[in-house]
Parts: C-alpha cells; sequence; structure tokens
C-alpha cells in the first residue's frame, strides 16, 4: 500500500503517533526529499525525536565501525602485518569514494535522509557466518499456554492473527492472517507508541488489564473470538498524559 | 511524492521571540538560541556526515554562528521560517564540506583522515563496535542481522531487502524498531547518552 505522509502546517506539535509515524519513515528512508527537510527542521527542538535520530545513527556508526574493524583484523599488509590494510572499507574505502563520484553526492550528501557515506564488503561478514542459535523467544508460547486451562487443545498452530501497526496511523487497517482458521481464540499484536508505560487493555463489558510492551514495541493479547463484536481499546500514557487507541476489529 | 503544499516547519512564541531579541542585540537570547537549537543542529549534522567523520564538530559551529549571524543582523523576519533556515544551513554546510573535499583530496587521503581521529574518537568508535557485537549477539535470528546489515551498510531500501530477504514489508519495520531499541538500552547501559560522542 502506497503510504503518503502530509507535513503539517500547524504550529503545534503533531500527535504521538503521528510523531511517531514519521520518525519511523525517516529513519527507515521511506520520505521524499521535501519531507525530510520539513521533517528536519520540525524534529530540530524535540530532544526526544532527537534521541531516537540520534539511536539510529549510533547504530549506523557502530555498525561502519564494527565492520571496519573487522577489515582489518583480518587483512595484512605486504609484510604480513595484520590489519595492515590501507584501504579498510569501513567508512572511507571504495564504496564511499564510488558513492562520492555521483552527482548526486556531489551537490548533496544526504539522499532522502541518509549520508553520502556507503560501505561495501565483497566477503560475508564474520557474524553473519555464526549459525543461528534459537529461535526468537517472544514469549508468545508461553502466554499461550498459560491462556488455555481446561477444553482447548494444548496447541493452536495458526491461529488467527490480527497486528495493529498502529505507528502507521488509526486510519490503517489492521493485518489480518490465517483468517480462515478455527481456533476459538485470535492472537492480537498492538503497536504501542515509543515511551508508552502504563499500558492497558479495555475490551467493552470488561475490566481493563495492564498488558506489557515486547522489546520490539508490540503489546500482545489472546482474545476469545466470540469476543471480537466488542470494543477493543488500548490505554497508555505519554508523556504523563493518557491516550487511547480503539482497536477496531474486522469482522472474521 | 507530491505533498501538496509547502511544509512550514512548526513553530513556537519562543522562537518568536528568540528572533527579535537577538535582533535587538539581547546576548542572553543567543545563550538561549544555542541551548535549544545546538543539539538538534549536532544530531543533523552527524546525520549528513559520515560516520566518526571529525568535521562533524567544526561544522557544528559553523552552522550555529552562520544562522547566528544572520539573526543578529535581522535577516530572518519570519520567526516560524528558523527551524527550516537552520535545517538548510545544516544541509548546505554538509554539502559544502564533501564538495569541498572532492577535487582536493584523493581516496588515500580521504581514508587516512581516520586516522587522525583523536584517541578518544578511537575509543568511542570501539566501544560502539563493542556494543554493536553484543547487539548483533543478542540477535539470534539471522535474518535479522542480514536486514541491518543490508539497510545500513549496503544503504538498499526498504523494497529491495523485503524483496531480497523474502520479508513482508509489513514486518520490515518491527525488525528495525527492534533493532534500534536494543541498541538504544545497550548505549544506556553503557552509560552513553545524547550526542556527545
Amino acid at each position: 500500500m502506497e503510504w503518503h505522509m502530509t507535513p503539517t502546517t500547524a504550529p503545534s506539535r503533531m500527535a504521538a503517533w503521528l510523531e511517531q509515524a514519521w520518525t519511523v519513515r525517516y529513519l527507515n528512508r521511506g520520505l521524499s526529499g521535501e519531507e525530510v527537510t520539513w521533517f528536519e527542521s520540525y524534529v530540530l527542538d524535540k530532544p526526544e525525536l532527537l534521541a531516537t535520530i540520534e539511536s539510529d545513527t549510533r547504530l549506523r556508526d557502530a555498525l561502519a565501525a564494527e565492520a571496519s574493524a573487522r577489515h582489518k583484523d583480518r587483512s595484512v599488509d605486504s609484510d604480513g602485518r595484520q590489519g595492515g590494510a590501507k584501504s579498510a572499507p569501513g567508512i572511507f574505502a571504495s564504496g564511499a569514494s564510488a558513492d562520492l563520484d555521483s552527482p548526486d553526492a556531489q551537490d548533496s550528501p544526504l539522499r532522502s535522509g541518509r549520508g553520502p557515506y556507503k560501505v561495501r564488503e565483497s566477503a560475508p561478514p564474520v557474524w553473519l557466518a555464526a549459525a543461528a542459535t534459537l529461535v526468537v523467544g517472544l514469549g508468545v508460547g508461553a502466554f499461550v499456554a498459560r491462556a488455555f486451562d481446561s477444553g482447548a487443545p494444548a496447541v493452536i498452530a495458526s491461529p488467527t492473527r490480527i497486528v495493529y501497526d498502529t505507528m502507521r496511523g488509526p486510519t490503517v487497517p489492521p493485518r489480518v492472517e490465517n483468517s480462515s482458521s478455527d481456533s476459538a481464540y485470535v492472537l492480537i499484536e498492538a503497536a504501542v507508541p515509543l515511551g508508552a508505560s502504563d499500558v492497558t487493555i479495555e475490551l467493552a463489558g470488561q475490566p481493563a488489564q495492564p498488558v506489557s510492551v515486547s522489546a520490539d514495541g508490540f503489546a500482545t493479547l489472546l482474545v476469545a473470538k466470540k469476543s471480537l463484536l466488542n470494543k477493543l481499546t488500548l490505554h497508555y500514557r505519554l508523556a504523563a498524559a493518557p491516550s487511547s487507541i480503539d482497536l477496531p476489529l474486522p469482522p472474521l | 511524492m507530491s505533498v501538496g503544499h509547502q511544509p512550514q516547519p512548526a513553530s513556537s512564541d519562543a522562537d518568536r521571540d528568540l528572533v527579535s531579541r537577538i535582533a535587538s542585540g539581547d546576548r542572553g537570547a543567543e545563550t538561549d538560541f544555542v541551548r535549544l537549537f545546538e543539539r538538534g543542529v549536532r544530531v543533523l549534522v552527524r546525520r549528513h556526515c559520515r560516520p566518526h567523520d571529525p568535521v562533524v564538530d567544526d561544522l557544528v559551529q559553523d552552522v550555529l554562528s552562520g544562522v547566528l549571524e544572520r539573526l543578529r543582523a535581522g535577516a530572518i523576519h519570519d520567526p516560524a521560517a528558523l527551524p527550516g533556515y537552520i535545517q538548510s544551513a545544516v544541509v548546505y554546510s554538509t554539502s559544502a564540506e564533501y564538495r569541498r573535499r572532492r577535487p582536493t583530496q584523493s581516496d588515500a587521503a580521504i581514508e587516512s583522515m581516520a586516522g587522525g581521529e583523536s584517541p578518544s574518537s578511537r575509543f568511542d568508535a570501539a566501544q560502539l563496535a563493542g556494543l554493536l557485537r553484543a547487539l548483533l549477539a543478542e540477535m539470534p535470528v539471522e535474518r535479522d542481522r542480514e536486514i541491518l546489515r543490508r539497510f545500513y551498510l549496503e544503504e538498499e531500501d526498504k523494497v529491495s531487502v523485503c524483496r531480497i530477504l523474502n520479508i513482508d514489508p509489513g514486518h520490515f519495520h518491527r525488525v528495525m524498531f527492534r533493532a534500534r531499541e536494543r541498541f538504544r538500552m545497550l548505549l544506556e547501559q553503557a552509560g552513553i547518552q545524547g550526542g556527545t560522542t
């Protein structure tokens, strides 16, 4: 789905979810040049947004440093000394110089929010050669096991899964996977804005329940399919202010 | 992609006040200006520069002093335009820096710049690389590591990464978000805050 960002002319701050959406698009290099210009102007005096961008830049810098250090460790100069390579491919090597030759790079180091550097590795990184160790423990398995007491099967393969990517805006419909599953339960995941606290989920007619947010910023819950007719709302606090997102449940 | 209208950065009464105070010679307002925008300028300059480029500090100074001069001269009339002006100054300064280097410096000279970094810069870089290794070690799924490598090092775009790794584009930002969050936490645990590296 094509997604367009429209800069606001409002003098006040954008809503938290909208700031989040802009930030994600900026970091993922999904903004046009004009949008980048506007967004960078917008964030200039907003420390929390700057911190997110800064963290991403550090990640970029660290990856470059790591690649460079790895290359130096493996390289041998003409005298057989380790780390003697004069042309480390990290930041300033062939990839970077090739990039500098492009007209784009001559005029501006910025291409849709990214810098002029370009790091290229011909050999696969060492860390890629390391075998994957364990399957990511998302905690879903344990969560499911606790949720069932009796009468339900021990394992439900491919249950219906609904993902609310609320960081892309409240109007973006949820993504539904395995909608044909005959499981009595539906796994729901909802993105929570960065920095949100006191996150609770409320199913109409039921008391709100606290939910923990995963490392990737999602709240996960298991809902009986028969309850999906009721309204589901995610509540949280952001910068001490209460906020909520309605999660429209699609018909299954 | 059309955005429909000319973007206007968000402005505030503080910006309005700042512009007029600096134009009238208020030195305290200049201090406020630096306090308000220095971090933002630094973050953007770093973003527009190559990793670990030691010129960042100089460019930050250039941008701040350049904008201050214009403010003192009363050349910026619309306070709402101040953030946009600063952002343009960042882009101009970094572009000019890399344009200036190109005809006068060979690749070897550019490469040798890395060796010219201060010991503290090299230490920071090594520390960041160590943190990165810790981050990568915490990412047990090889595909996640591959995404990071392709996105940050190869500068492949999202569409390309998703196509090559057979990833649902809807999952892309989750992986990136997770990586950034873990990295941020590692930085915090290591006592590295802000943009002072």
